[in-house]
């Protein structure tokens, strides 16, 4: 029982953090995560991979700003 | 036992790409790099063979309309620079060709610059008029530009709250995966998410990269919704076990150096 609600959690993790879930299977995983402490580590894990993403599309989104500048520059 | 299941399911060879990869471009481990122009890629120069630009270059001017010249394009262009970036990348299907091919086109506006005449829109449909002729002169099949899609820029967030308390590794065992992970930056996301089979790097590209939703994603890639959310979420998780891997191998590469 408890093995099959790890295994159901974890598979719903990735629409969890994408904020794609409906708000009975979003409750689901909050409370297992809440009690669950295997489950909750490698949720952080996720969670640390996704806010990885996202920092660095910011960071390329930088990156390219600033290449294109030097690059202009060196057009001139 | 978690764990276990989670871990290394990414063969040996892919590995090895991604090490050569990131070797290539980058040391680690490393904080956050802003500088990304120096890393092993195709440059703009070879860019510009590849897209056999002929030099419009227009030398002309003093030094200083030349300068005025480009604080004006700077002034009128630099908010599209990361519409035109996403726009190239999402059509390429593949990150760096996508930069490379926005470089290209924003150069050749810049060039061209003195040709542009605002109608009162401001020069967006301009500039997506040139990367659209970059992208086949590039080799990138033709299609076509919805120039009123919003690339949006994607804003630092700060701590999100969940609804429940999470683990805290700071109190709990050592993990030198999550440490490693902490210091992965751009390079080795790009790294990750070219190691995919192709069915789930372009969706990976167009989702995490571009910043698709799935009806977008959908359009592009000419699939059905459904199809799109269960190839996003296999991405999404196929994107961890890459990394995940990607993470203990340096970790176990950092300690074989500080035994040395």
């Amino acid at each position: 029982m408890s093995e099959n609600n790890c295994k159901d959690t974890l598979a719903k993790v990735f629409d969890f953090l994408a904020n794609d879930l409906q708000e009975n299977d979003k409750n689901q995983v909050k409370d297992h995560l809440s009690t669950c402490e295997p489950c909750n580590k490698e949720f952080a894990i996720e969670s640390k991979i996704s806010s990885l993403i996202s920092h660095s599309s910011i960071d390329a989104q930088t990156s390219f700003a600033s290449k294109m500048q030097s690059r202009l520059q060196s057009e001139l | 036992m978690l764990e276990e299941k989670t871990r290394s399911t990414t063969s040996k060879a892919t590995l090895r790409k991604i090490f050569i990869y990131i070797t290539q471009s980058a040391t680690l481990p490393a904080p956050r790099r802003h500088v990304y122009g120096s890393t092993a890629r195709i440059t703009g120069k070879h860019m510009s063979e590849l897209l056999n630009s002929q030099s419009m270059s227009n030398q002309t001017g003093t030094r200083e309309e030349r300068a005025e010249k480009l604080a004006s394009f700077e002034l009128a262009v630099s908010p599209y620079y990361e519409q035109i970036r996403r726009f190239c990348i999402s059509k390429a299907k593949n990150i760096q060709l996508g930069e490379d091919v926005a470089q290209e086109a924003l150069v050749k506006a810049f060039n061209a610059w003195d040709t542009f005449e605002d109608q009162g829109n401001g020069p967006k449909s301009w500039l997506y008029k040139i990367a659209s002729n970059a992208l086949t002169t590039a080799g990138v099949k033709e299609s076509k530009i919805d120039s009123k899609r919003e690339f949006v820029n994607v804003n630092e967030e700060g701590i999100v709250d969940f609804g429940f308390d999470q683990y805290d590794f700071n109190h709990g065992e050592d993990s030198p995966e999550m440490q490693v992970l902490e210091k992965f930056s751009m390079a080795e996301i790009e790294a990750a998410i070219n190691s995919l089979d192709d069915e789930f790097r372009e969706v990976a590209i167009l989702k995490f990269i571009v910043g698709m939703d799935n009806i977008e994603i959908a359009k592009e890639l000419d699939l059905v919704q459904n199809t799109v959310g269960s190839k996003v979420s296999r991405a999404r998780a196929k994107l961890s076990e890459v990394l995940k891997d990607m993470a203990s191998s340096y970790g176990i590469g950092l300690d074989e150096k500080r035994k040395k």
